[in-house]
């Protein structure tokens, strides 16, 4: 069955259904922003409807929307940065959600930490455990995703995960003193 | 003796192949503090697993936005059929290539162009040298020389004269494979 776009319109449902949450998670944790996060999943998988043999598996078509995802999310963290350089704001810009969008992408105080938490990573440990989180990729994957060694991953995993223990601990305890 | 935070995090990742992970196992089981990492990393993985993001409303938006972006390329197509099947100024096509390829590719042209400029450069090369020694043996009926080029371009342009001509060339004798030699210059286009 081909739907008016020339797409398969079976394969585009099934690949769709099972992949975009991953990648829609993936591509907001790294960007911390939910419609970058949408622009980021329009692209990427318009682009993998523009390739000329489809990928044979799901596996392998996650990973290169992964691929993807992570590039462009590499220079909207870039514009971002040179964005908050230009405005001369030395602080982290919290993500941006409008009231609406924030009710609902966020509903409970847990992913509001999560994502707070994360944005105070650096884009190279933020993206490595975001990669390993809810992309489901192994070291190896991963290693290859950024160009970066497995062993390299497991270092940037472990100090991702260090210091979100150590900034999730910090706010808990100034909710307990607020308390 | 405890095993290095680094690796009970990718021990939870399932990094650690076997045996190692078995022992691992077994160290954390009787380890209080290798068991408090390991529970603050679970924790931190069950915060992502657990976050509840909603992605209901975003992910109709944007399937609604790659179906409608998918239809006006198809509609480009058909407006385009000679393109193919995905109308892309010839501009921005691209066309993949492996790296090892375009390396030789690099390499033989850059072993052309300096295999080029290296017989270019040199002015004692064999081809442009003439040496005009007569043969004694041949029967030499005129020796005509450069000093009188009008003479000379006279007598190449009668179809009648038969006799074998040698020229003198001037005494620089190196010429250069390219541009102009001088006898042709000296005698103009009509010499043959």
């Amino acid at each position: 069955m081909v739907n008016t776009s020339g797409v398969d319109e079976r394969r585009f449902n099934r690949e769709y259904k099972e992949l975009f949450p991953i990648i829609f998670r993936v591509a907001l944790r790294v960007t911390g922003d939910c419609d970058a996060a949408e622009d980021l999943c329009h692209d990427a998988f318009i682009k993998y409807y523009q390739r000329h043999e489809p990928l044979p598996d799901t596996d392998q078509a996650k990973y290169w929307l992964i691929r993807v995802v992570k590039n462009m999310s590499l220079n909207y963290a870039k514009r971002k940065t040179r964005e908050r350089k230009a405005i001369g704001k030395l602080q982290k810009i919290e993500p941006v959600f409008a009231d609406s969008e924030e009710k609902r992408v966020l509903e409970n105080e847990t992913k509001k930490e999560v994502q707070d938490a994360l944005d105070k990573l650096p884009y190279k440990l933020r993206a490595v455990l975001v990669f390993k989180e809810y992309g489901g990729l192994n070291y190896r994957d991963i290693g290859k995703l950024m160009g970066i060694s497995e062993g390299n991953v497991k270092v940037r995993v472990f100090r991702a995960r260090e210091q979100l223990g150590k900034i999730l601990s910090r706010r808990r305890q100034n909710h307990v003193s607020e308390g | 003796m405890c095993p290095k935070d680094e690796i009970l995090s990718a021990f939870c990742d399932g990094e650690i192949g076997s045996p190692w992970d078995k022992r691992l196992q077994h160290h954390i089981n009787q380890c209080a503090r290798c068991s408090g990492k390991v529970a603050q990393y679970r924790e931190i993985t069950g915060l992502f697993h657990n976050d509840g993001v909603s992605i209901g409303e975003s992910m109709k938006r944007v399937k609604a936005r790659i179906t409608n972006t998918l239809a006006v390329q198809q509609n480009e197509t058909v407006i385009h059929p000679a393109a193919g099947s995905m109308h892309i100024p010839f501009w921005r096509k691209q066309v993949m290539v492996p790296m090892p390829v375009l390396a030789a590719g690099f390499s033989v042209l850059f072993v052309l162009v300096a295999s080029l400029f290296f017989f270019l450069g040199r002015n004692d090369t064999q081809v442009a040298r003439t040496t005009p020694e007569p043969d004694p043996q041949q029967n030499i009926h005129v020796y005509y020389s450069m000093d009188n080029p009008e003479l000379l371009r006279k007598i190449l342009s009668d179809k009648e004269y038969h006799e074998e001509v040698i020229i003198e060339l001037p005494r620089e004798n190196d010429f250069s494979i390219v541009g102009e030699p001088e006898v042709k210059r000296i005698i103009g286009s009509k010499g043959n």
